[in-house]
Parts: structure tokens; C-alpha cells; sequence
């Protein structure tokens, strides 16, 4: 169990890390997604003790190691930037922790029969005896990993794990780190500026932003229902699309008003932010996947295609509405032209509304 | 503005032939993508385009006109590069001013030309900023304002995106595909991503260790991918293959995979059956693949549920096949849908369309 209370981090003036508190399971993984500069490297740098907090407490197992050196942590963690040790072959840079003193002891036979099982893991066995500087960044990287997973730790910290491997075998290994680590004794952080990446392999996710932690919850949660306006940009392929308006009170209960449009907020959505009643300045989000083209029965928005990107399995198509651009995600088999005149339908949108000043979700 | 063509090109270096025997077309005002993985030849293709390389044979055309004879300067094309290459001790709008400058063009032109760009790229409010401090994404807008300005004839993108992160990255590049459109410029943009190739091109052009694969539309790649090397290349997660062999049964097909037996729903191998394919590759997309709960009698093959994948609008299912020598596929499922790493299923293929290939040449059956 690892756990996290009142965590901060300062430069000077400036707030890297701004109380954090968090806490991670047994055999779960916790991913940390946030745009760069948001605080990611500083916190896995703090877990693993190789940076002081300048406030607050971690905990291993219910004990506080702020104090404890990073040595005598047990605390596994990959570095972004790999720090391999260049003089030393991939196979005695996967061995090193487990030669370190302080490590339990393992005979000869024991560290090459780990060792060998994480290079096949990685897919990096037949390449044991190079140096780093004979390999790619991609292979540096993998054996980076394979020297934090290689041990028995108290917790794994895998700071953007897989940033630099090709598509197809990053696919491959966030299945294959996710079926070795769920489900075992050890709690596992896990950063990706990608939010996709860390949605798809982690238990739960927390995003932060500038230092502090937007929210925490599962992919689902994440997906579903942002808690706040900077969870809402970064998540989503594409992302949510963010459009400021008003809310006015009508006939038919709340609107939500932009240049371009007016939709009326389902039921409960009207029942939970009515009691603020009409606002001034809010942002409606709306999925891509929920908006089709074509003229809606009981909403839509007049606008024109800003630009059509066919992907293949969907396209997306950007339609400028009034000053804003909306993103629909669209099935296969249509085609647009840049310019021409589109009607956004709305009817199968499942609205989602934040505050316009503080960003949070109403 | 020009077509450019491109007929029989070489390009060989010592030994070594990057590009082997190239000809390709990109006709007036449209964007063609060179996409494949690094050493496929694309770069040098640009290059040679651009006039920064000679051709070893062949001609390239831009309309009627030969240019491999002719220098760089002469060719009348602007190129954008992958880490930006502006001038950092100058302001955006004198990065873009600067072809026109050093031109000696006249001050009112230079001028009307450079607020033509800004607003073009909605630069406005950053034309007095140094360019050291902008985003990597605004650093790159003030690069395709330069290129702009000076009215190429053709426009050349190496790789524009790869510095940039995830939401700068799709951001810019719907503006460039926005910008080519309303230009009307030719252009032709190198990229490593199919989904950038994909996204902003008219015509894709694959190529693979100095060949030219495959060139057609966004679609016609995706829907039918003339052999192995475009069907992985193309699509994420890549097309699930299946070795095996064609046999007849009933109406339809079945594949006997290492891995069992898939029954192939009829309309999809209507033009196969009879022609006696025996050693083939079956193609399936994730979308194109079902799930069903595991019973001992089913159809489709066996195999356990590996990983998850939450991707938001949809998952995607990793299935590790249970039979020796099984391959894991990749299943595209409903978000509510139930499944969960390690539950028994059998995979099925849905009744469309199917690839199939030879499973010696790799080519399209």
C-alpha cells in the first residue's frame, strides 16, 4: 500500500506539486496523466525518495518514509530519461538492483534466470550482451523497464513507461505490464502525458494539472464524467468539445444558449445545476461521438465544415460553429467538403456543463 | 500552382537503392502523403522533389516541365520541417517576412503579403512576439507562414507533426489539411503516422524499402489494402491476420488457422470460392470480429480474454487464442459490453468485409 497525504513541492515561488493526496492498493495501478509541466516526474521523484517533499507525508505499508533514504525504500522506479548505466551491458544493467546491497541475496543462477525472464518480457533477449549506447531509444527504454520490474519492491513507479516504442509494441507491452502487475502484492504509479495510455492500463487515474489533482477515478468515471473543464481537454480521442454560452430559464426549463444555438438540458442535468438558476457564463461539453451531421428534431446548430479527416474505421469532422470549432465523430462511408453548409444534430447528445470561471463541473 | 509527377525515379546511394523505380502523381491543388516506416524511401523522394537531392534516374515533372535539371531556387518550392528552423533572434512576422526580404520584393507587397499570412494562421496577436517562446504548435504556424508567403508552387511538409504532443498535434494538423484546402497549393507531406496520412491527404502513397506499395484515397487503403505490408501499416489497432487454408463448406469458406476453425460468412468470400486458393492470410478488422461467451459446442475459435482496452467511445479486447501457437486479436466491443480479462469467449467474424491475401507474395487475393 502506498499513500501519499499533503504532498508538496515548491521552487521558490513557484508551486510544482500543491497538496496531494492519494493512495494506491495492492496489485493496483494507478495512472497519473497531465500535460507536461503539470507535476508528473516530481511526484514519482518524491515516492521514490530521490527528491524531498517540501511538505507532507508518503507512507509504505502504513509507515511514514519521508525520511527514509531512497536505498532502503524498496521502491522500483523507472526514470523517463532511462539513467542506464553506459558502461555496463543490458544484462548487468537489469541485474544491478539485484547485486545492490541491501538487496535480498540471490545466487548467480537465481539473478540470470530473473534477469532473462524480463528481457523476454520486453522482447529484448537476444540483444542481452550490448552496451546502451549500441541500442535505440526505444531499447534503451525497455531495458529501463525491465530493470524497475525486475525487482521486488514495495511499490513500482514507471514514469512514462512506454513514450518511446512503436505502436504496435506499445500496444503489446501495456497488456502484457498490466497482466504481471494486477492482481499482486505490489501498488504500481504509472505517468503518460498520453491520457489515452494510462485510461487503458490503469485501476484508476488521477489527472493533474499545474500541480494539483483535477480528479481521481476510474477510466469509466474519467470518461464519463469530468470533474473539471481540464480533465475534459485532455481526455477523449478527440476530446470533449468545450463551447461557452449561457444557461437562461424557458418554457420548457433550462436552456443552454450559444451564438450559433440553443439546446434544452435533459432533466436531471437542469435538476442538478437549477439551483443556481440562470447563469451568465458556462461551457457546454459535448462528446464527438454523440453529435451527428444532419439536422436534429430537437436540436441542431447551422455551421460549416471547417475541414473533413476520414481515419479509416470513423472520420473527423470539424464544423465551425459561430467563433467555436465542434468536432463530430462520424461513422464511415460519408465525405465532406471544406466550406460547405452542415447542420450539427444534438438530439443524441448527452450534455455535460462547467462552471465558466472556476472550470468545475455543475 | 502545379501537378507534380513523378516517372521511374531511382535514387541510389553507393549501394544502397533508397528509392527503386518510383512513379507516382499528385495532381494540381491536392495534398499527397508519402507514408511508411523510416528507411522506406520517403525522404529521399521529397528531397529529390525539393531539388536537395538529383535523382539517379528517371524525371520529375512539375506540370509538363522536367526539373531535375534545375537547382532548388528554381523550382519554386517552399518546404516546412519537422523542428520548425525559424529564425530565433526575429519576430513571428518578420520569420515570415524573411523570404520576401531577402528577395528585395518591394516593402508594400512584403507587407500585404505577411498580414495575408498572419491572418491566414490566426497569428495576429503574436506578429511582434519573438518566436523562442511559443508553443512547439505556434512555432510551427509561423513556419507554414513563411512557406506560404511567397506563393510556391509546390508545398513540401517533412514530418510537421512530430514535435508537437497529442492535442497540438490534432489541432494542427486539421489546420494544415484546412489551410491546403482553402490555398489550394500543391502539396506533399512525409510522415511516418498513418493517421496523419491518413487525416490530411487526398492521395496516401505507401512505401516500403524503397517501393511503392500501394497509392490510393484515405478509403481505398482501409477498405482494400493491396497486400500484408498496407493492411498492418493501415488502421489502429492493426488488422488481425490469420495463416491458413480456404476450404469449401456449404455456402461459404472456412479457415483451418493453427489456431481452428473460422467459419467465413458468405457474402464476404463470394469472388474466393471456387478458385482454389489454398495457403492464404485472412485480414479481419477489429470492428469486423464478435465476441461470444465460450460453450464447448460453439463455433469460431477458443481463447480467453488477455486485456481490456477502455478507449472511451469503445474498447478494444485483446483474445489470446487458446490453441497452440494462437495469436492474440484484437476485438472492437460496445463500452457496456461485459468482458473482463481472463473470461472464456470464442471469437467469430461478422458477415463483411474480409482480406484475404497469398500467403506467399502477400498480395491481395
Amino acid at each position: 500500500m502506498l499513500a501519499l497525504q499533503g504532498v508538496e513541492r515548491r521552487w521558490g515561488d513557484t508551486l510544482a506539486l500543491a497538496a496531494v493526496d492519494l493512495a494506491v492498493g495492492p496489485g493496483e495501478i494507478l495512472g497519473i496523466t497531465g500535460p507536461s509541466g503539470a507535476g508528473k516526474s516530481t511526484l514519482c521523484r518524491i515516492v521514490a525518495g530521490v527528491q524531498p517533499p517540501s511538505r507532507g507525508e508518503v507512507y509504505l505499508d502504513g509507515a511514514p518514509v519521508t525520511a527514509v533514504p531512497p536505498e532502503r525504500r524498496r521502491v522500483a522506479i523507472m526514470f523517463e530519461s532511462y539513467a542506464l548505466y553506459p558502461h555496463l551491458s543490458v544484462f548487468d544493467n537489469v541485474a544491478f538492483p539485484l547485486r545492490a546491497s541491501g538487496a535480498p541475496r540471490l545466487g548467480r543462477e537465481a539473478i540470470g534466470e530473473r534477469v532473462r525472464e524480463l528481457l523476454r518480457f520486453v522482447e529484448l533477449a537476444h540483444l542481452e550482451q550490448r552496451r546502451p549506447a549500441a541500442l535505440s531509444g526505444g531499447q534503451r527504454q525497455r531495458v529501463a523497464l525491465s530493470r524497475a520490474l525486475v525487482q521486488e519492491s514495495r511499490t513500482y513507479v514507471l514514469d512514462e513507461p512506454l513514450s518511446h516504442l512503436d505502436a504496435k509494441l506499445r500496444h503489446t507491452l501495456r497488456g502484457a505490464i498490466r497482466r504481471r502487475l494486477a492482481g499482486g502484492p505490489t501498488p504500481t504509479l504509472w505517468t503518460s502525458p498520453d491520457a489515452l495510455e494510462v485510461l487503458a492500463v490503469a485501476d484508476r487515474v488521477a489527472v493533474l494539472v499545474a500541480g494539483r489533482v483535477r480528479q481521481v477515478g476510474t477510466p469509466a468515471e474519467i470518461y464519463r464524467r469530468p470533474a473539471h473543464v481540464d480533465v475534459a481537454r485532455l481526455v477523449g480521442d478527440p476530446p470533449l468539445n468545450l463551447l461557452e454560452g449561457t444557461l437562461e430559464a424557458g418554457a420548457g426549463g433550462l436552456r443552454f444558449r450559444h451564438r450559433a444555438f440553443s439546446l434544452p438540458l435533459p432533466r436531471a442535468l437542469a435538476a442538478r445545476v437549477g439551483a443556481g438558476g440562470p447563469r451568465d457564463r458556462v461551457l457546454l461539453g459535448l462528446r464527438p461521438a454523440e453529435l451527428r451531421p444532419g439536422s436534429g428534431v430537437v436540436s441542431g446548430a447551422a455551421g460549416r465544415v471547417w475541414v473533413w479527416e476520414p481515419l479509416g474505421r470513423y472520420g473527423i469532422l470539424s464544423v465551425r460553429l459561430g467563433e467555436d470549432l465542434v468536432r463530430l465523430k462520424v461513422e464511415r462511408g460519408m465525405r465532406f467538403e471544406t466550406g460547405e453548409p452542415v447542420t450539427v444534430d444534438l438530439d443524441a447528445a448527452e450534455p455535460l456543463l462547467f462552471d465558466g470561471v472556476e472550470g468545475g463541473a455543475l | 500552382m502545379s501537378s507534380i509527377r513523378i516517372e521511374h525515379v531511382w535514387k541510389r546511394y553507393g549501394a544502397v537503392e533508397a528509392v527503386r523505380d518510383l512513379s507516382l502523381a499528385c495532381p494540381d491543388g491536392l495534398l499527397l502523403a508519402l507514408l511508411g516506416p523510416s528507411g522506406c524511401g520517403k525522404t529521399s523522394t521529397l528531397k529529390m522533389v525539393a531539388g536537395i537531392e538529383d535523382v539517379s534516374g528517371g524525371e520529375i515533372y512539375f506540370d509538363e516541365r522536367p526539373v531535375s535539371g534545375l537547382e532548388a531556387p528554381a523550382r519554386n518550392v517552399a518546404m516546412v520541417f519537422e523542428d520548425y528552423a525559424l529564425y530565433p533572434h526575429l519576430t513571428v512576422a518578420q520569420n515570415i517576412a524573411f523570404p520576401l526580404e531577402i528577395r528585395g520584393r518591394p516593402r508594400e507587397e512584403i507587407r500585404r503579403a505577411t498580414d495575408g499570412a498572419l491572418a491566414l494562421l490566426g497569428l495576429e496577436p503574436l506578429r511582434d512576439a519573438g518566436v523562442r517562446h511559443l508553443s512547439g504548435g505556434a512555432q510551427q504556424r509561423v513556419g507554414i507562414g513563411r512557406a506560404l508567403v511567397r506563393r510556391p508552387a509546390v508545398l513540401l511538409f517533412d514530418e510537421p507533426l512530430s514535435h508537437l504532443d497529442g492535442i497540438q498535434k490534432s489541432g494542427l494538423r486539421a489546420e494544415i489539411k484546412r489551410l491546403q484546402k482553402e490555398t489550394g497549393v500543391t502539396s506533399v507531406l512525409v510522415t511516418h503516422d498513418q493517421i496523419e496520412a491518413m487525416a490530411m491527404a487526398d492521395r496516401v502513397a505507401v512505401m516500403d524499402e524503397g517501393v511503392l506499395q500501394q497509392v490510393g484515397s484515405p478509403d481505398d487503403l482501409y477498405d482494400r489494402p493491396t497486400n500484408l505490408f498496407v493492411a498492418q501499416f493501415i488502421g489502429e489497432p492493426p488488422m488481425n491476420l490469420l495463416p491458413g487454408r480456404l476450404e469449401r463448406r456449404g455456402e461459404g469458406l472456412v479457415l483451418h488457422a493453427a489456431s481452428g476453425e473460422l467459419a467465413l460468412p458468405a457474402p464476404a468470400t463470394a469472388g474466393l470460392i471456387g478458385r482454389g486458393h489454398s495457403d492464404v492470410v485472412v485480414g479481419v478488422r477489429s470492428e469486423h470480429l464478435r465476441l461470444a461467451a465460450s460453450t464447448t459446442s460453439g463455433s469460431g475459435l477458443a481463447g480467453a480474454v488477455f486485456f481490456r482496452e477502455p478507449r472511451g467511445d469503445c474498447d478494444v479486447v485483446l483474445v489470446e487464442v487458446a490453441a497452440p501457437g494462437g495469436a492474440r486479436l484484437a476485438v472492437e466491443v460496445e463500452p457496456a459490453s461485459p468482458w473482463r480479462a481472463g473470461d472464456r469467449v470464442r471469437v467469430g467474424v461478422a458477415a463483411v468485409a474480409l482480406h484475404v491475401f497469398d500467403s506467399t507474395s502477400g498480395a491481395r487475393i
